[in-house]
């Protein structure tokens, strides 16, 4: 089990920590979207995998219910956030504000339910404890965060 | 660089076999999914949109997935 964990852990780290690009320096820009996408792929396993082990019976639906509206807020969230930024960087600029509330707003309830307890069950689809993804999921909103401040040049 | 020998290859080769195996299809799909996302081409516009769009496919599959399983248990 711990051996399945660490594999998953070493897996996401390597990835998220290793961006390639097959000619020059990875941009900013660049970085943001990617790291958002992951947020964003790494969020849909968490919501199938809650779904999955409530329907198996590990947890009631009372116990997923919160979990899958944290999930439907992230990806409500991270939808408006991408809308901004696919209208161009200095559209993103002009509504960096309401860009960093979103993250912060994934972040803090993220917290906020981890905090809750009742989350250290599996997810079969990551097979890591769901403290672990949701804790992924937050640490990727603050690296997005950081980058989107590095883009805009603060 | 460290060299190793072939006893060491074949040692090496079982741990990565054993644990693909011991993570499951869904944990190695994920990590295909996100390795896939984090190899850039070299045309920035085309990166930034290909990782929008693969970000608002995810957002939509959890959504749907969400909107499917409230239905299911009357919430």
């Amino acid at each position: 089990m711990r051996r399945r964990v660490a594999l998953v852990i070493v897996l996401t780290v390597f990835t998220v920590a290793c961006i390639h690009k097959q000619s020059g320096p990875v941009s900013p820009w660049e970085r943001v979207n990617v790291n958002l996408a992951a947020l964003a792929q790494i969020n849909a396993d968490v919501a199938k995998g809650i779904i999955a082990v409530q329907q198996m019976g590990s947890i009631t639906s009372q116990q997923a219910a919160p979990i899958l509206n944290y999930q439907e807020l992230v990806a409500k969230d991270h939808m408006a956030i991408e809308n901004i930024l696919a209208a161009g960087s200095a559209q993103a600029v002009n509504q960096s504000a309401q860009i960093e509330a979103l993250l912060n707003e994934i972040k803090n309830q993220g917290t906020a339910l981890i905090q809750s307890g009742g989350l250290g069950i599996k997810n079969p689809k990551s097979q890591q404890t769901f403290t672990q993804d949701l804790q992924g999921i937050i640490n990727l909103a603050q690296v997005v965060l950081t980058d989107y401040q590095l883009a805009e040049g603060k | 660089m460290a060299k190793i020998d072939a006893q060491g290859i074949a040692l090496l080769i079982g741990q990565l076999l054993g644990d693909i195996t011991a993570v499951g299809p869904a944990g190695i799909e994920l990590f295909l999914k996100l390795q896939a996302l984090f190899n850039l081409g070299p045309d920035e516009q085309a990166n930034v949109a290909a990782a929008i769009k693969a970000g608002l496919a995810a957002d939509e599959e959890t959504i749907a997935a969400v909107e499917a399983w409230k239905q299911q248990v009357g919430l």
